[in-house]
């Protein structure tokens, strides 16, 4: 079984096991893996061009603030429809990713890392400055919806007779919204990935002299990359700006999500797209998981106590955990687990 | 002359209703008079809090240019340097001295402690790294808001009160945190020029290889330069809390500042790192002194161009600028 064919089989599966499982969760679980989904989005967005050739972008949220905030504040303020500003958003993602990339080629290691740091954050104080328009830290209510009434109507005439209510309905349409979303981009970046312009990325970060002297332009290829990665992202956040119904900064510019997004790769694998999605699931269903655990009844007398305890403690573990998960699966699990299978095949043979 | 500072009757002179000549070239040389006295306040300021700055970078540059670590988990040790003495003073009842020796052994532990339990494992793989002394950082954050909630504290000063120099009302205390950092950056300078241990360390930093080929123990540098690194940011951190304030959230800032001063001066660059601190201090002194415009648009939607809220702003810009036009920094070695 070749590479690609291997990582689309494990990709198959993992969609296939999220769809399945959408109808079966229950509301609150629901949210939270259409998160997860939007965030493997992200993950494997921030996979194609870090990942892959080396170059750790610690700002990748600023990619999706740039289409976040263009499309909800065009919807906003200019009455867009969503057909016009998603591509727009996009668009100008692209275009910031065009922009950084060419001076960035110049930087290497930690300076690449730190002036990505540092975007997010400058265009977090501009958003606070401009906060008039886009309401600041507290954000701004009032996008199109992703599921409008009309598309919920129609399918409401349909589902009817399967007991489903509104609100269920309108969670079920943003999470298969979602589900296409990331299936969509899981193929094309798995594709990407395991094509000859997958492997003269992986070459540049092993690399960059010695490819660079099979006559290559290595710069041609990394803009490439900044661009399909800027879009990725951007796709993401300016449909999640139109879930939402609403700009948050704090889905849009929180550094948190910058740097879950490169735990995610790291924990899943970095530079295979297929790990990233899983890490993404991980990070954000762990998350929720931890949440849910600290909000336990406890069979103690205190139970208002260590409650509340408990909660204070969730964001806590989490860290903890992850510094742990950092500590012993560095190389990430998906290739930990191909590691494992290679293994056992050669067991085989030699027996 | 006569020095009448904000004189309301001279800038009524000063308004445009009279005619100008009537009153000779007397507001123009007010005028002149503010901008001296709005001059000398910036150059004081920024003179006084890049030395702080100066000492919250050193920690960072000496241990990449001694380790090669990024260590984004230096501005929670100086939150940390912070929170021990502000503990110390409120709860233990201790005075600021022995609060401030408390502060800087606890953070000189924590900084061997991080490199011995965490860096020194994953130290191979620069990603790992920083992902692992950031989550440390965000660990720390959260402890201290289980512990001492999210409400802003403020740390007593060592002497209250203000002094004029010249026309400009600086508070005490600040002077002594420009004499205390200075004094720490100096001690920190004679150590690494002058001390036996000091010259292993700079060796270190030029050679790896080489020094651990002479017989240098590298892990004992390093846990050297990682407990030095605490000390000073537990310094840094011990003024910060008197000077801005405490809160979990209060590590970010720095991290920033350090970034941008070791960067604009040169990763590993002790030197550039000083220089740089005046030049990112003065900046952001400028700008919260700098008159802004309120720019308005059709539908009274408002926004401030300059002035304080462009405060971080502005130096982040010239840090992006100088990494496009000299990616090594200003001091920088080219590696």
């Amino acid at each position: 079984m070749s590479l690609r064919t291997l990582k689309f089989v494990l990709l198959g599966l993992t969609v296939i096991v999220a769809g399945a499982v959408g109808p079966f969760l229950p509301s609150k679980w629901m949210t939270t893996l259409m998160y997860a989904q939007l965030f493997a989005v992200y993950a494997m967005g921030w996979d194609i061009l870090s990942g892959m050739t080396g170059q750790i972008s610690f700002g990748h949220i600023f990619f999706v603030a740039v289409s976040g905030y263009t499309a909800g504040l065009l919807n906003l303020y200019l009455k867009w429809p969503i057909w016009a500003t998603v591509p727009t958003g996009v668009s100008m993602a692209v275009l910031a990713g065009l922009l950084f990339s060419v001076p960035a080629l110049r930087l290497r290691g930690p300076y690449f890392s730190l002036v990505t740091l540092i975007l997010p954050l400058a265009a977090a104080r501009l958003v606070i400055i401009l906060a008039d328009w886009t309401g600041g830290e507290l954000g701004k209510f009032g996008v199109t919806p992703l599921c409008q009434d009309s598309l919920l109507n129609t399918l409401e005439g349909l589902l009817s007779r399967l007991h489903i209510d509104s609100f269920r309905l309108y969670q079920y349409c943003n999470y298969y919204f979602f589900w296409v979303l990331m299936t969509a981009v899981g193929v094309g970046l798995v594709w990407l990935s395991t094509s000859r312009i997958g492997k003269i990325l992986e070459a540049i970060r092993e690399n960059e002299e010695a490819v660079e002297a099979a006559g290559i332009n290595v710069a041609k290829y990394k803009i490439f990359a900044f661009a399909v990665s800027a879009s990725v992202v951007g796709l993401g956040g300016a449909l999640s700006v139109h879930t939402n119904e609403a700009v948050f900064f704090n889905s849009l510019l929180s550094l948190t999500s910058s740097i879950e997004m490169i735990v995610a790769s790291v924990i899943g694998g970095m530079g295979t797209i297929v790990g990233a999605l899983w890490g993404g699931f991980l990070v954000r269903g762990g998350e929720q998981l931890i949440r849910e655990i600290a909000q336990w009844k406890l069979p103690i007398g205190a139970e208002g106590l260590a409650l509340s305890f408990l909660e204070r403690w969730a964001t806590f573990i989490f860290f903890a955990l992850l510094l742990v998960l950092l500590f012993f699966a560095r190389q990430g699990l998906l290739p930990l687990l191909m590691g494992l299978f290679r293994q056992r095949r050669g067991e085989i043979r030699r027996g | 002359m006569k020095h009448g500072r904000r004189s309301p009757a001279v800038w009524q002179n000063a308004s445009l209703d009279k005619p100008v000549g009537a009153y000779g070239r007397m507001p123009l040389l007010k005028i002149m008079d503010q901008v001296f006295v709005i001059a000398e306040r910036i150059v004081i300021y920024s003179v006084l809090i890049s030395a702080l700055y100066a000492l919250v970078a050193l920690g960072f540059t000496m241990i990449f240019g001694v380790g090669r670590v990024l260590n984004l988990a230096h501005g929670a040790f100086l939150m940390v340097g912070a929170y021990t003495a502000w503990f110390a003073q409120q709860y233990l009842h201790w005075n600021l001295y022995s609060a401030f020796a408390l502060a800087v052994v606890v953070c000189t532990l924590l900084g061997i402690v991080l490199y011995h339990g965490l860096v020194r494992h994953v130290q191979r793989s620069p990603i790992v790294t920083l992902i692992a002394t950031l989550a440390c950082a965000l660990l720390i954050e959260e402890l201290i808001k289980i512990f001492f909630t999210t409400n802003t504290q403020l740390l007593a000063p060592f002497v209250s009160g203000s002094v004029e120099i010249h026309k400009t009302t600086v508070i005490t205390n600040r002077i002594i945190a420009f004499g205390a950092s200075w004094l720490a950056i100096l001690l920190f300078w004679l150590f690494v020029h002058r001390a036996r241990w000091g010259k292993v360390i700079l060796a270190t930093a030029q050679d790896q290889e080489g020094a651990a080929l002479v017989g240098i123990d590298v892990k004992k540098v390093y846990t050297l330069t990682w407990a030095i690194s605490g000390a000073l940011a537990g310094i840094a951190g011990f003024f910060f809390a008197s000077w801005v304030k405490l809160d979990p959230f209060m590590w970010r800032d720095p991290l920033i500042i350090s970034f941008a001063i070791v960067v604009v001066g040169g990763l590993g660059s002790l030197k550039g790192s000083i220089v740089a601190a005046y030049l990112i201090g003065f900046l952001e002194v400028l700008m919260t002194y700098s008159p802004s415009v309120r720019v308005c648009a059709a539908d009274f939607r408002c926004f401030e161009f300059l002035g304080s809220s462009w405060v971080g702003v502005s130096s982040l810009l010239v840090l992006i600028a100088i990494l496009f036009i000299k990616p090594e920094g200003l001091f920088g070695r080219t590696e």
